[in-house]
């Protein structure tokens, strides 16, 4: 087999993996599919180092070998539980029952939809599903209660990013499954910043009412017995939130299995709601349907361009230049967290860190920053997580907002991204505060394990 | 997850062979739902058996792994069809509309390419793996039995990029090229 650039020659890998990267972004501009760009550009580059045959060969088995990996068989389960879990009526019951307990405060009604979308998004790991489900329950509850059309549409697009936040999340399986970490050990990590991004959201809210008193007004306070009454119809939420975290953790069941046993729990609840119809079941099936056949298109790609970036040694490059600078890792993780801010106005969260992960992450490791590997990784992965999320509700192509929107109808974009702005501060105060002190991240992990 | 509403138009087609991709794609993506479903009970059944019992269903990994291998494989051409893979449109929504048109005919002929590459490549797959008899580790079952869904799904997913393609073509304003 004749390869185009000899095979000894270092140097022209690498260069052959630098020029690819334009090529990339050029077709992404031209739009191509990501995971379809992701392939073309990781088949062409490996056929100039290796030749086409390799690829030709790897074409029979990569979509069989990729699609029955045990690991990866968690996606569409988790995808399915939370799918469920939108059509089981979960998320009124989540609201009453956190507006019972919040709306007699300024600005209430919107701190018991991010509390809520804090409840929804312990059973479902993914954004846009949690900002959509939510946004149809607390959207109208919140106009006619009178909140502005920036709070309510704000608290909504911020509260749905809750949904990867808070364990389970998909992103955070396939970084960990990217980086060959432990799920269970990232989900525990994500525990307290999940908690404290509802925390910070709620006390945004509480800071903006100040600013703004007409634009958050409150309801009558709810006493003790009505809210355990409420409380009754969430209780199933917990109990399957503990389930399948607990099981994984205690090492009960796989992720896998548990993401089966929370699917099955949730399937089990939206069967008992009698508004489950039949035409329910479909769109559940059709939702889950083309998220994990997009997810996995992606992956495909990735897979591709993955075995290329490997080939192409362009990593290692990529650290030894790091590293022979000298700066203080920390500045490096910085300037990694501020290419992922501009990044995130660009593209979509998963793709993101489909395409950096395998960039970045090997330059990561080989860094000190006092910690063990794992640790690092772990650290490093909620800090990605967080702000590949706040690109969720940023300009121009925040979908959080773009969905809440779209629910509310009549209200402008600009009004939802004004109304955003208050939880960007939160979240970027909480993301300096985490990287200050990668001990908060890592207590829970300290401490269970 | 873009929304181009002239693209939802192009979709919504009145001829027959379009209306049949997208009963097959959908009863496909049911298929595959369901298919989902009984590895929730397969996984369910397991667990139950080995905490309560201590006697775990034998293989289930391997039904798990061929289950979603299948589920995923029937999920692709649907999520085409519903034009739901991603694409980067920061750059390009400011393009003029018969620019993005002309893009979007690039990109579905490209991705026609690729889908029925795998197609035509996965065929040699199967024929692998019945000749050299590729078995599960514990179940003995046959690898090539659920890769036949598989070849369908590329093989109906390259049909509807044929068609997305077409009607794209069809719907290009010719005028404004000129």
């Amino acid at each position: 087999m004749k390869s185009f650039f000899l095979e000894n020659y270092d140097i022209e890998r690498i260069s052959l993996g630098i020029y690819l990267f334009p090529i990339l972004f050029l077709l992404l501009v031209l739009r191509i599919p990501i995971g379809l760009s992701m392939f073309l550009v990781g088949a062409f580059g490996t056929s100039l180092i290796a030749g086409w045959l390799p690829i030709i060969s790897q074409l029979k088995t990569s979509a069989w070998h990729l699609f029955s990996n045990y690991s990866l068989s968690v996606i569409p389960l988790f995808l399915l539980m939370g799918n469920f879990a939108a059509k089981a009526g979960m998320s009124a019951a989540l609201f009453n029952f956190a507006g019972a307990c919040l709306g007699h405060r300024k600005g209430g009604v919107a701190m018991a939809a991010v509390g809520a979308c804090a409840g929804f998004g312990a059973i479902c790991g993914s954004s846009l599903a949690t900002a959509a489900t939510m946004g149809k329950v607390a959207l109208p509850e919140l106009r006619k209660m009178g909140y502005s059309n920036a709070l309510s549409t704000g608290a909504l697009a911020a509260g749905g990013t809750l949904g990867i936040l808070i364990p389970p999340s998909v992103i955070l399986i396939i970084y960990s499954i990217l980086t060959e970490q432990n799920i269970a050990k990232m989900f525990l990590a994500a525990f307290i910043p999940g908690f404290l991004a509802a925390v910070g959201y709620i006390t945004a809210i509480a800071i903006y009412v100040r600013f703004f008193p007409n634009s958050g007004p409150n309801k009558n306070r709810v006493d003790f017995k009505s809210r355990f009454l409420l409380f009754k119809n969430i209780w199933h939420v917990l109990l399957i939130f503990f389930i399948v975290i607990g099981g994984i953790y205690l090492g009960w069941f796989t992720p896998t299995e548990g993401a089966a046993v929370g699917a099955a729990g949730t399937g089990l609840i939206a069967l008992l709601n009698k508004n489950f119809s039949l035409k329910s079941f479909f769109e559940v099936i059709n939702d889950t349907a083309i998220t994990t056949a997009m997810i996995f298109l992606i992956l495909l790609g990735a897979e591709f361009f993955n075995s290329f970036i490997a080939l192409s040694r362009i990593t290692n490059i990529l650290a030894e230049t790091v590293l022979s600078y000298d700066y203080s890792p920390f500045i490096i993780v910085a300037i990694i967290l501020i290419i992922y801010i501009f990044l995130g106005c660009l593209m979509d969260s998963l793709a993101m860190i489909l395409l950096t992960i395998p960039v970045f992450f090997p330059v990561i490791i080989q860094l000190d920053f006092g910690m063990s590997i794992e640790e690092t990784a772990i650290w490093f992965g909620i800090l990605t997580l967080i702000v590949v999320e706040v690109g969720l509700i940023t300009p121009p192509v925040g979908l959080n907002a773009f969905i809440i929107n779209k629910i509310a109808g009549d209200i402008p974009i600009k009004e939802t991204f004004k109304g955003v702005l208050p939880f960007l501060i939160s979240d970027f105060l909480r993301v300096i505060l985490l990287f200050a002190f990668p001990g908060i991240t890592l207590s829970l992990v300290r401490l269970l394990y | 997850m873009s929304n181009n509403s002239w693209y939802e138009y192009s979709i919504r087609s009145n001829d027959k062979f379009g209306r049949i991709l997208f009963y097959l794609s959908n009863f496909l993506s049911i298929f595959g739902g369901c298919v989902l479903i009984i590895i929730v009970i397969i996984n369910v059944f397991s667990i139950s058996g080995r905490v309560l019992f201590s006697s775990p269903l034998l293989g289930d990994f391997e039904l798990v792994e061929m289950g979603c291998a299948i589920a995923i494989f029937s999920f692709l051409p649907f999520c085409h069809l519903k034009n739901g893979n991603v694409i980067v449109d920061f750059f390009s929504s400011k393009f003029p509309l018969y620019i993005r048109q002309l893009l979007d005919i690039l990109s579905n002929f490209v991705f026609l390419l690729v889908a029925s590459f795998f197609t035509y490549r996965m065929i040699y797959g199967v024929i692998d793996m019945i000749k050299y008899n590729e078995q599960t580790m514990l179940l003995k079952l046959p690898v090539w039995i659920a890769f036949i869904p598989g070849i369908f799904s590329f093989f109906l997913l390259t049909l509807v990029c044929f068609h997305i393609l077409l009607k794209e073509i069809i719907n290009m304003d010719l005028n404004k090229i000129k």
